[in-house]
């Protein structure tokens, strides 16, 4: 309790801090501005992970502060994800290139929402910790809190660009009732970057990233009289039989690395090649035991984007190919428990893998006249996601194709006043799937996984539908509202979500 | 052109990074087992595998081998692990130059196979079966009120008559373990192969035939032998029960309609989640309990060890001789469960209420011996000394 309220007042100290630094900025707010959020660079926005090239993110100062509101309903979700989701938040972000060699960007945000309905997951950051959660049969709705911060600066010399950014993500989630969770985590990430120019007549940027994770978890439990019994999962919904019952507090512990290289021609700027890796080992450690490890679990990331601009006299055209591939290799424990001395570490095997690669092709149409800006990208994109459990052999297999197109559009409305309005279009198929899943007394456990897997062999339609007016109620002071709308259609149940935003711009 | 050219080489480095990706073949390594299994002792020799099995349980996947066995050597092939092993069934064996018909048990409740081969042995015991009560049913768990509040003291024990002759209860010693099968330690000496270590111990009273009790038929000893009903609705009635424990010393409920047991050594007071084992025994012909409190007192130590800290402790306590003993059972939780506190002769397994630590659906329910025939009402009940087969966990209780 104490930590929130202090991380509270930090966070609200920082956001004043940056208010007021951004308000001493002067500029007219002007429709230029308004769409250098919507410029072709967006369309290859891989290679703004370089904090070395940040100075052609834009050439206005663009700063906002806004809070948001948004209502999720997501029944047809898995079930280690919430099906409901009410968030309200705030963000202030600014974009402030001081010279023409020198840039400046920043973001503060804090969300707070309660996730309802969660199921046999009890820890948080799903996405990087996956399938190693701790868990029980119960679960239930969890409050949660997240900071995040972000800064970075970068400076251009006539052969040479530098670029450094560190961004830091803090989350507490907690439950008032049993089963009682109170998970903490942060995450800490740090780029450095470069940017030689004109290198036998290309340009080459360099990076490299460092970042640090942790999550505590505990569980508790008011009632003496019993309590459900805790899991620590491993994949594909099964669990370490040793270590099923009463180790409530987990540890996870990460390191990771990362690196990345950017090319496009010096002279014609129309033709960008980006590769970058990431890697993150997270282990995770029962507390209560000495901190025995029980997994570790590496993330590993490699995305490759291709882009190739044309301009005609008034138009922009685009075309891009990305290769993203996405790994988890989980190697568990094997425990011993009736030595007389707790838990011990026997051997470690390789026991889980998931593989996802998604190759996609998109192009943009953009143009640009004086008063407004019609932006339509279509794309393609193909997946293969394979799931494997070795111990007990299990697996997963899926193959999708998608297709869609996002357009947008941006006008001036001549008092002041702006519009802008965005649609979005896809349509998941599912082309093969196989799979060979748990089905046995662990009735709950095999109910989940086959749920999950009835949602992830689905077709699925998407739209969103998103809307903004913004005025003028200074020269230099824009105030937006704004809602975004999304629908998806799984199974012939719709899952929706809404969110409200309004705030200032200078 | 140089596009083009610098477009082919991410496609390259692309096709190299997919070319060079793992397969996931990297799974559980194998360990090439031996197990040797050791005769009963010296004097009695295995001459034949009648009907023998050797079941092994890895501990982290519950995942089960078992096998036939012919011979004292087992080899087979498993995945690396922490196996708990039971060896049991029907053996020829030879005892004085004499062929005989038995069953043996073996039990490791932890064996980690870790290297590429691997040889272990496995002490067998020769069971023994008497021809006396057996435990028919231990209620330890206790009741939940209607409002959800705990409920104790409806403990019972039920003691089953499963011969064709009438029986006399006096003297009847009921027994609680010393030991926990949830915390395993190295006591030094071990006595476990002769004797049974209590912490407590309670006596039907009488002079030998005071209490008779047919074939077929049932005790209750009960930890009060009161109608629980009228305090808790989701209790049992045991002011039937033809003994109660009571220690005025501790603030008891005694029913005087319902007869005491003798406070042999201690109270028995059951373990509500059930952690620990309980026998029945006869004294032998010149053992009283004077005497028996006198002679069988013995001394053991054991190293507490947690992390890098360790405290060596010493403690008395008093043993029953396995020969004493007409039945054995071994009680745990599943997910705690460390060792059995009996020799395999006795009993080679366990039972339960409650797959894990406060399992809240434990409350109500007992651990009761499976029938194996009933005949015109009189049930036989299953005895191989084998609790994790004889029992039934987790069963409705028989008084309700």
């Amino acid at each position: 309790m104490m930590n929130q309220r202090v991380n509270k007042r930090i966070f609200l100290i920082i956001m004043i801090f940056c208010v007021a630094l951004l308000k001493a900025q002067k500029n007219e707010w002007t429709f230029d501005k308004l769409i250098q959020k919507y410029q072709i660079n967006r369309f290859f926005n891989e290679v703004f992970k370089n904090p070395a090239l940040m100075s052609g993110f834009g050439k206005y100062n663009f700063s906002e502060f806004k809070t948001m509101y948004s209502n999720i309903e997501e029944e047809a979700n898995l079930i280690q994800k919430p099906n409901q989701q009410n968030s309200f938040g705030l963000l202030a972000s600014s974009f402030y290139p001081a010279d023409s060699t020198t840039t400046l960007w920043g973001k503060a945000g804090y969300v707070n929402s309660n996730q309802k309905d969660i199921v046999w997951n009890e820890s948080i950051d799903y996405d990087l910790i996956y399938p190693y959660f701790t868990a029980d049969s119960v679960g239930g709705n969890l409050k949660n809190e997240s900071y995040n911060f972000l800064g970075g600066y970068a400076k251009s010399f006539k052969k040479i660009d530098f670029g450094a950014q560190m961004s830091y993500d803090a989350t507490l989630a907690s439950r008032a009732k049993d089963p009682r969770i109170r998970n903490i985590s942060s995450n800490l990430k740090l780029k450095l970057g470069m940017n030689f120019k004109n290198v036998l007549g290309e340009n080459l940027g360099f990076y490299g990233a460092y970042q640090k994770y942790t999550q505590s978890n505990s569980i508790s439990f008011f009632s003496e009289i019993s309590s459900p019994a805790v899991y620590h999962l491993n994949g594909l919904g099964y669990f370490n039989n040793l270590l099923r019952g009463t180790n409530l507090e987990a540890f996870y512990d990460g390191f990771g690395y990362g690196f990345g290289a950017v090319s496009s021609p010096f002279k014609k700027k129309d033709l960008w090649i980006t590769a970058d890796f990431r890697k993150l080992t997270i282990g995770k450690f029962l507390v209560e035991t000495l901190s025995t490890q029980i997994s570790n679990l590496k993330n590993q990331d490699f995305n490759i984007a291709v882009t190739k601009v044309f301009n005609t006299k008034n138009n922009t055209f685009g075309v891009k190919f990305n290769y993203d591939n996405n790994s988890k290799t989980g190697v568990e424990s094997v425990i011993s428990a009736r030595s007389g001395i707790g838990l011990a570490v026997l051997a470690q095997n390789e026991n889980y893998n998931l593989k996802n690669t998604v190759y996609k092709l998109s192009g943009i149409f953009y143009r640009d006249k004086k008063n407004d800006v019609f932006i339509v990208a279509p794309y393609v994109s193909y997946q293969d996601y394979n799931e494997d459990y070795f111990l007990i052999r299990s697996f997963q297999y899926f193959r999708y194709l998608e297709k869609g197109v996002q357009s947008n559009y941006i006008r001036d409305l001549g008092t002041a006043s702006f519009i802008s309005s965005k649609i979005h279009l896809s349509y998941r198929s599912v082309l093969d799937q196989q799979a060979l899943l748990r089905n046995d007394n662990e009735a709950s456990l095999s109910s989940m996984i086959s749920n999950n897997n009835m949602l992830l062999s689905s077709n699925a339609f998407n739209f969103k539908l998103g809307a903004e007016f913004s005025h003028n109620i200074k020269k230099d002071l824009n105030l937006f509202f704004s809602i975004d709308s999304d629908l998806t259609n799984i199974n012939s149940v719709l899952n929706n979500s809404i969110l409200f935003s309004t705030g200032l711009r200078f | 052109m140089n596009h083009i050219k610098y477009f082919f080489a991410a496609i390259a480095v692309l096709l190299a990074f997919t070319g060079c990706s793992d397969d996931p073949i990297v799974v559980v390594q194998k360990t090439n087992v031996v197990i040797n299994l050791l005769d009963p002792s010296d004097a009695v020799t295995i001459t034949e595998f009648k009907d023998v099995k050797i079941t092994l349980t890895e501990l982290n996947t519950q995942e089960k081998t078992e096998q036939e066995v012919t011979g004292k050597t087992i080899t087979l092939e498993l995945n690396q692990g922490s196996y708990e092993i039971s060896v049991g069934g029907k053996v020829m064996y030879n005892s004085d130059n004499v062929s005989e018909e038995g069953t043996v048990a073996g039990f490791v409740s932890e064996l980690n196979f870790i290297s590429e081969e691997q040889t272990e042995d496995i002490q067998l015991s020769l069971k023994s079966f008497s021809n006396d009560f057996i435990i028919e049913e231990i209620f330890f768990t206790g009741t939940l009120t209607p409002q959800g509040a705990t409920y104790y003291g409806d403990q019972y024990f039920k003691l089953y008559n499963n011969t064709e002759e009438t029986l006399y209860a006096d003297g009847l010693i009921l027994a609680q373990s010393k030991f926990l099968t949830v915390d395993k330690q190295d006591y030094t000496p071990n006595v476990m192969g002769e004797a049974f270590t209590t912490v407590a111990m309670t006596q039907i009273p009488g002079t030998g035939t005071d209490y008779p009790v047919e074939p077929g038929k049932s005790i209750v000893i009960a930890l009060d032998g009161i109608d629980h009903i009228e305090n808790n609705t989701n209790s049992v009635d045991l002011s039937g029960a033809d003994f109660e424990i009571f220690d005025e010393n501790s603030g008891d409920v005694d029913n005087p309609s319902v007869t005491n047991m003798v406070n042999f050594y201690d109270k028995v007071v059951p373990h509500s989640r059930g952690f620990n084992s309980y026998v029945i025994a006869r004294l032998p012909e010149g053992v009283n309990q004077s005497s028996y409190l006198a002679d069988y007192k013995y001394d053991y130590e054991w190293l507490f060890v947690f992390g890098n800290f360790q405290l060596p402790q010493n403690e008395s306590d008093y043993k029953i001789p396995n020969e004493w003993v007409i039945d054995a059972v071994n009680m745990s939780v599943e997910s705690e469960f460390q060792w059995i506190v009996t020799d395999p002769s006795l009993d080679s397994g366990y039972t339960y209420c409650g797959k894990v630590d406060r399992d809240e659906t434990r409350y109500g329910k007992s651990v009761r011996r499976r029938v194996l025939q009933d005949i015109n009402g009189v049930r036989l009940l299953q005895d191989t000394n084998n609790s994790a087969v004889d029992f039934i966990p987790e069963a409705s209780l028989s008084l309700k």
